[in-house]
């Protein structure tokens, strides 16, 4: 399930549509498209700190939260 | 500019300092630093407990809720299951209980087995195999010292790992482009290994030792044009087969959010990589930069990681808008996006960083493509819900 995050996001690409994301969101065609889980996950992992993300360029892949 | 020190969250350990492969590209043995001559083949006790226990002073000081331990090498399943679950152990028990630490290991997945697996389900260790794609062909570069094939090997490793019992354990393929593969056949050959993840790496290189084909003409833009094909593929599919890291990253910066990876975008990995023999270094990347660049004169046994926070070149790859070249913070449209690209990539022949990526021209065409992409998929879709004119 989305879950809207605490803290607005800026959207730059987003903007030039005139849509916020979560109105994004509620477009998608199926659901399930490599675009879906994209703005899915943006919207999951706003509230995260950031420092947790960023993986060194030899790390291996994590688990997603 | 020296910037604002932040602790280090994520700790490249690496178990052994010797490979069974000698892949041709390799950044450990086949660059400018051969500092891995110098090192104990694997990591001793001594050492992991130095390392236990300074880990376990960082994240208490700091009050850490989680950190990533990557388990590497040469290739760390060269170490044994003995030394992989004491370290693993060792690590776990030295942080707070309520410090989540996730642990993942970075393989060639020629020597992965049962008995390896076994541990990694046990201690909840998540495993990266590293593949240029689905086939010998591809995996060219991928040889043993005397030029034999290692694909048949890896191959079944993955048919291992991507058993359903293994679902929890396999957390993706780490793919470097080699632009004589075909694109597309490369991600269809990966996606037949069903990894939840995949990550397509630019080859390590930069202004002095350039990667392959990527020559000074700016109108030619031939890793842009590999990853397009890919992109364009896995975005097109119907239904989302796989997750590619660099993809995903590029996507959400460009709707604002953050990266997963510091190959683009302007937030820090905050990693650290600690040497066999417990010496600390800033990245492994650097060894494709000039001999000695990536080392700290820190070890875990003499010095804490606090120490190495201050260091200048720890401070100095942080991912941060003054860092970059002039050119790239004044200049660049794209810059909040590409974020300059891979620090390493970024070493020019005055011996500073303070270029632009080797990579710029392919960035900036490949960030173009997907933020076209993006643009004309979302118009589209609000097109339904727009007013009768």
């Amino acid at each position: 399930m989305t879950t809207q995050s605490a803290t607005p996001i800026r959207t730059g690409l987003a903007r030039t549509t005139d849509l916020s994301l979560s109105e994004l969101l509620s477009l998608r065609a199926t659901g399930d498209t490599a675009l879906d889980h994209c703005l899915r996950r943006v919207v999951e992992t706003a509230a995260l700190p950031k420092e947790d993300r960023v993986a060194a360029f030899n790390a291996a892949l994590t688990r997603r939260p | 500019m020296l910037t604002a020190v932040a602790p280090f969250r994520q700790f490249i350990v690496k178990l052994h300092s010797r490979c069974n492969l000698s892949c041709t590209y390799c950044y450990v043995y086949h660059h400018v630093d051969q500092s891995w001559r110098g090192r104990p083949t694997v990591i001793s006790d001594e050492t992991v407990a130095a390392l236990a226990a300074r880990l376990g002073d960082h994240v208490r000081h700091h009050g850490l809720p989680r950190i990533v331990v990557v388990l590497h090498g040469g290739e760390p399943l060269l170490a044994g299951p003995d030394v992989l679950e004491r370290v693993v152990v060792a690590v776990r028990s030295a942080v707070p209980a309520n410090t989540d630490v996730e642990v993942t290991i970075q393989t060639n997945g020629t020597l992965l087995d049962s008995r390896f697996l076994e541990i990694f389900h046990r201690h909840s260790v998540g495993v990266g195999v590293s593949l240029d794609g689905g086939g010998p062909i591809e995996n060219r570069h991928r040889v043993y010292a005397d030029g034999r094939e290692s694909f048949h090997l890896v191959e079944r490793a993955l048919e291992l790992l991507g058993r359903p019992e293994h679902a929890d354990v396999f957390t993706g393929v780490l793919c470097t482009i080699d632009l004589e593969n075909d694109p597309v056949r490369v991600y269809e050959g990966l996606l037949a290994f069903r990894p939840p993840q995949v990550d397509l790496l630019l080859p390590l290189g930069n202004w002095v030792h350039r990667p392959p084909r990527r020559g000074p003409d700016s109108s030619r833009t031939p890793y842009a044009d590999w990853l397009i094909a890919v992109f364009d593929r896995w975005f097109d599919a119907p239904r989302r087969e796989t997750g590619v890291r660099l993809f995903d990253s590029l996507i959400a910066l460009l709707v604002g959010g953050v990266s997963d990876t510091e190959a683009v975008g302007l937030s820090s990995a905050n990693a650290i990589t600690i040497e066999t023999d417990g010496s600390l270094e800033v990245t492994d990347a650097l060894k494709t930069t000039a001999p000695g660049l990536g080392a700290t004169g820190l070890d875990v046994r003499r010095h804490s990681f606090d120490a190495a926070m201050q260091h200048p070149t720890v401070r100095a790859v942080r991912r941060e808008k003054d860092n970059l070249a002039e050119e790239c913070r004044l200049l660049c449209p794209v810059v909040d996006v590409c974020g300059g690209g891979h620090f390493s990539h970024r070493y020019g022949h005055d011996g500073s960083f303070e270029h632009p990526s080797v990579y710029c021209a392919d960035l900036l065409r490949l960030i173009g493509h997907i933020r076209g992409r993006l643009q004309a998929e979302l118009a589209a879709r609000r097109a339904p819900l727009a007013p009768a004119g």
